[in-house]
C-alpha cells in the first residue's frame, strides 16, 4: 500500500511549475490578459510553451500522438497549472479530447487527436448546466458539446461565440450558440458522459487545491519578511494561529483529489461520488483560503499590484464551473441516502 | 499510488481470519476468563501487543503498520478484543520500553500487560497546563528515597490507579524543562490523595491527586535526572495508530446518520432535510480528508520529527468531533434537553455525551491554541514565541 505520488509524478508537477514560474508568471499572465482585453488569443505563447511539455496529449494514447497517461498525472499537472495561475482553458481541452478519444470514430479519433496532442489544435467544452460557460470558446479550433447523454463534436463554423466578462483574468469565457448541425460523436453513452463530468470534477479540485497551496505559501513567505511593532508579523500569536488554520484547511485536502483520480484510473465504484466531495470541498476551501490570505497580507493583499486577486478569482470561476459545492452535496446525500421523503424540507 | 494491500498482506488476512474463526466466538465477549484466555493466544499468533518483547508478554514483531491495520480491521470484524485500553499500555509500557532499566521493565511491564497493575498520568498541575513546563511538584532525594510534594489535576484514571507516571522537579537550581524528572509512584501510600473531579457530563473520569510527602524509591526514576521532559514525550512510535482516527469517525458517520432516520420517523428534523443533507456531506468532506491524510502519513517516513499534515491531525480530528456534535444537536430535537446521566435507560440523548466530549477533543492533549502555535512554529517556519509552548 502506497497513498502517494511516484517519482515521475513530482517531476511532473515540478516541471509544469518550473515552467510557469519562469516563462509565465502570474503578473504577466495578467498584464497580457489585461492589454488583450476581450480578444482572444492573448494566451498563445502559454499555450505553446505548456504543449511543448507534452500537456495537451496528457490523456491522448499514444497511438494518437499523445502521453498516454492516467487521470492522476492529468491531476498532477492540473495541481501545477492551479498553482501557477497559468492562462489557458486546459481542463476543457482535456476533457474533450478524452470525449473524443473515448466516443469519437476513427474517422474522428485521426482527425483531431494528434493536432489536440500536440497542442496546435486546441479544444473547449460546451456543457449544458447551469454555471458551467465555455473556457475559450473563441480560441477553440473544435467542440465537444453535450446534450444530455449524448456529445457531439462542433466547429467554428457551426457555432456563435461572445465573450462574456468574466471575473478570471487567467481563463476567458464565452456564451455559445450554436448555429450548425453538430457532428455525433456514436461512441459516447451516458457513461462516457459521467465520466467526462467526474474527470472535470477531479481536475478542477486540483486545480483549487494547487492555487489553495500557492496562497497559503506565499503568506507564510510574507509573515515572515512584513514587520510592525519592531517585529515580524508572523511572529504575533493572532497571525500564527490565522496562518495555522489556513494550513488546517488546505494541506488536509490533496488526498481528496488524489483519490478520486486513482479511483478513476482503478475504475472503483466509488470514483464520481469522491471527485464530486473533493470537487465541493475544494471548491469552498479555495476561495476561503485566499480571502484569508488576502486578510492577512493586510492593503497590499487587497491591490491589484499583489497576484492573490488572481487567485481568488480563479476560485470563483472553480467554484461554479461543472457544480457548485451545494448541488453537488444534495447530489451526493441523494446518491447516498435516497431522495428526501414526502418533501419534508 | 497503490491503494491495495498485496498479495504479501491479503495472505496475512486470510491467517488473521483463519485464527478468529478458529479461537474467537462473540458470545464469550462477556466472560472476562474466555476473553484473557483469548487475548493470550492472540498475543502467541503475533497479533496482538505485537511489537512488545515476547519477555514482556508481547508477540516480539517487527513493526509493520499494514499488519496491525489488517488486524484492526479483522478484529473489528469480528467484534474481538485487542489490546488493553488505558493509561498503562498506552503509555507506561512503550515508555518503560523505550527509558526503564531491566530492573524497572520486569517488575512494571508484565502485570500492566496483563492488566492487574493499573497507571495514572501526573503530568499536569493547577498552574501547569498549557505552560506545562513550569510545574512546580518538587522531588528531593533524602536517603534513597524520593520524597514528593505538591498537586496534580486532570489526572486520568487516577481512582483506581496503582501507579502514577509522575513529572517533578528534582532540580530546583535548573530552569524549566531542564529541572524535571519522570519518576514512578506508588498511589497507596498516607501522601496520596485523589479528590476525583466531575465533569461537565456529570461523570467523573480524571481527579485531582494531593501529594504531601508521598515517597518512591529512588531507583524508581525513569531515565537521567533533569531529563524527564524527554522522557514524558514518548509516544508509540512504531506502528502509529494514524488510521484508527479516521475509522472511528467513519463509524460515527454512520450513527450519526442512523440517528437523522430516528428522528425523521418521529417527527424530528431528519435526513429529508436540505440543509442536513448538506451538512452531512460537509462533514463527510473533512472525514474523507482525514483518511487520505491518515493514508500519506501512512505512506511516508517522517522519522521523529512530525511533519506539517502530522502536526494538523488534531485540528482536523476536533473539526469532525464539533461538525458532528452540531449536527447532531440539531437533529436530536427534544433529547437534547434530557440529561443522559439521568434518563434510563438513556434515548438519543446519549448523543449529548459526544457533544460535551468534542470540547474534550479540542481541550486534552494540549489546547488546539497551543497546537496551532506548534503548528506555526514547527510546521510552517514561523518565528518562535518566546511564551509559546512550542516543545
Amino acid at each position: 500500500m502506497n497513498f502517494d505520488l511516484s517519482p515521475e509524478q513530482y517531476l511532473l508537477e515540478e516541471t509544469v511549475r518550473g515552467y510557469l514560474q519562469k516563462d509565465q508568471p502570474v503578473g504577466r499572465t495578467l498584464a497580457a490578459a489585461e492589454a488583450a482585453g476581450s480578444e482572444p488569443g492573448w494566451d498563445g505563447p502559454a499555450w505553446k510553451g505548456l504543449a511543448e511539455l507534452g500537456l495537451g496529449g496528457i490523456l491522448v494514447s499514444e497511438e494518437h500522438g499523445g502521453l498516454g497517461l492516467g487521470l492522476l498525472d492529468a491531476a498532477v499537472a492540473a495541481q501545477a497549472l492551479g498553482y501557477g495561475a497559468a492562462p489557458g482553458p486546459w481542463i476543457a481541452h482535456w476533457l474533450a479530447t478524452a470525449a473524443i478519444m473515448h466516443g469519437g470514430s476513427q474517422q474522428q479519433r485521426s482527425r483531431w487527436l494528434p493536432g489536440l496532442a500536440d497542442g496546435s489544435l486546441r479544444a473547449s467544452l460546451i456543457w449544458d448546466q447551469r454555471g458551467t460557460p465555455v473556457l475559450g470558446g473563441r480560441s477553440a479550433d473544435v467542440m465537444v458539446l453535450r446534450r444530455g447523454d449524448a456529445l457531439a463534436l462542433l466547429t467554428p463554423d457551426g457555432m456563435a461565440a461572445q465573450a462574456l466578462p468574466g471575473i478570471d483574468y487567467t481563463r476567458p469565457i464565452d456564451e455559445v450558440t450554436v448555429t450548425g448541425t453538430p457532428e455525433p460523436l456514436d461512441g459516447a453513452d451516458a457513461e462516457l458522459v459521467r465520466w467526462v463530468r467526474g474527470a472535470g470534477h477531479t481536475l478542477v479540485a486540483a486545480d483549487s487545491f494547487g492555487g489553495s497551496l500557492r496562497v497559503l505559501e506565499a503568506t507564510v513567505a510574507y509573515v515572515k519578511v512584513r514587520q510592525q511593532f519592531g517585529q515580524l508579523i508572523g511572529a504575533f500569536q493572532a497571525v500564527k494561529h490565522q496562518v495555522a488554520d489556513l494550513a488546517f484547511l488546505v494541506e488536509p485536502c490533496r488526498g481528496l483529489y488524489w483519490y478520486a483520480a486513482y479511483a478513476y484510473d482503478e475504475g472503483l465504484p466509488d470514483a464520481a461520488a469522491a471527485a464530486a466531495l473533493a470537487k465541493a470541498h475544494l471548491g469552498d476551501a479555495y476561495v476561503q483560503a485566499v480571502r484569508d490570505a488576502i486578510e492577512l497580507h493586510g492593503g497590499i493583499g487587497y491591490t491589484w499590484e499583489c497576484d492573490l486577486h488572481v487567485y481568488l478569482k480563479r476560485a470563483l470561476l472553480n467554484r461554479e464551473y461543472l457544480g457548485d459545492p451545494e448541488s453537488l452535496r444534495q447530489e451526493l446525500a441523494t446518491l447516498e441516502f435516497g431522495a428526501p421523503v414526502g418533501g419534508a424540507t | 499510488m497503490d491503494l491495495s494491500y498485496g498479495a504479501q498482506y491479503e495472505q496475512f488476512r486470510t491467517e488473521v481470519r483463519a485464527f478468529l474463526d478458529e479461537n474467537w466466538n462473540a458470545a464469550g465477549a462477556k466472560d472476562r476468563a474466555y476473553v484473557g484466555d483469548f487475548r493470550a493466544r492472540a498475543v502467541r499468533a503475533g497479533l496482538i501487543y505485537r511489537t512488545v518483547p515476547v519477555e514482556f508478554g508481547g508477540a516480539g514483531q517487527e513493526p509493520d503498520a499494514m499488519r496491525a491495520q489488517v488486524v484492526r480491521e479483522e478484529f473489528g470484524r469480528a467484534k474481538a478484543p485487542r489490546e488493553l485500553g488505558g493509561i498503562g499500555i498506552a503509555l507506561a509500557v512503550p515508555t518503560l520500553l523505550r527509558w526503564g532499566t531491566a530492573e524497572q521493565k520486569e517488575r512494571f511491564i508484565p502485570p500492566t500487560m496483563a492488566g492487574t497493575l493499573r497507571w495514572c498520568q501526573g503530568y499536569s498541575e493547577p498552574e501547569a497546563g498549557s505552560d506545562l513546563e513550569s510545574l512546580r511538584t518538587t522531588a528531593v532525594l533524602e536517603g534513597d528515597e524520593w520524597v514528593i510534594n505538591g498537586q496534580k489535576v486532570w489526572t486520568s484514571e487516577a481512582s483506581g490507579a496503582h501507579w502514577m507516571l509522575l513529572l517533578a522537579r528534582t532540580e530546583p537550581d535548573t530552569p524549566r524543562r531542564a529541572g524535571l524528572s519522570y519518576l514512578l509512584m506508588d498511589m497507596s501510600q498516607p501522601g496520596v490523595e485523589v479528590r476525583p473531579l466531575r465533569q461537565i457530563t456529570g461523570s467523573s473520569e480524571f481527579s485531582e491527586v494531593f501529594l504531601t510527602g508521598a515517597r518512591t524509591p529512588a531507583d524508581l526514576l525513569v531515565g537521567e535526572r533533569g531529563q524527564g521532559w524527554t522522557v514524558s514525550r514518548t509516544t508509540l512510535a512504531a506502528e502509529r495508530t494514524t488510521l484508527a482516527a479516521p475509522e472511528t469517525s467513519a463509524q460515527l458517520f454512520a450513527s450519526l446518520v442512523k440517528l437523522a432516520r430516528r428522528s425523521e420517523r418521529s417527527g424530528g428534523r431528519g435526513l429529508s432535510d436540505t440543509r442536513i443533507r448538506s451538512e452531512l456531506m460537509k462533514l463527510r468532506g473533512w472525514i474523507e480528508a482525514q483518511r487520505y491524510s491518515a493514508l500519506i502519513q501512512a505512506s511516508r517516513d517522517t522519522g521523529d520529527a512530525p511533519d506539517l499534515l502530522q502536526l494538523l491531525n488534531k485540528l482536523v480530528h476536533t473539526e469532525v468531533a464539533m461538525r458532528v456534535s452540531r449536527i447532531a444537536l440539531e437533529v436530536l430535537g427534544p433529547a437534547g434537553y434530557l440529561d443522559p446521566q439521568l434518563s434510563t435507560p438513556p434515548g438519543d440523548e446519549r448523543w449529548l455525551n459526544q457533544f460535551f466530549g468534542s470540547l474534550g477533543v479540542a481541550i486534552a492533549g494540549g489546547t488546539s491554541n497551543i497546537q496551532r502555535n506548534i503548528i506555526a512554529e514547527r510546521g510552517l517556519g514561523l518565528p518562535r514565541d518566546e511564551a509559546g509552548a512550542t516543545a
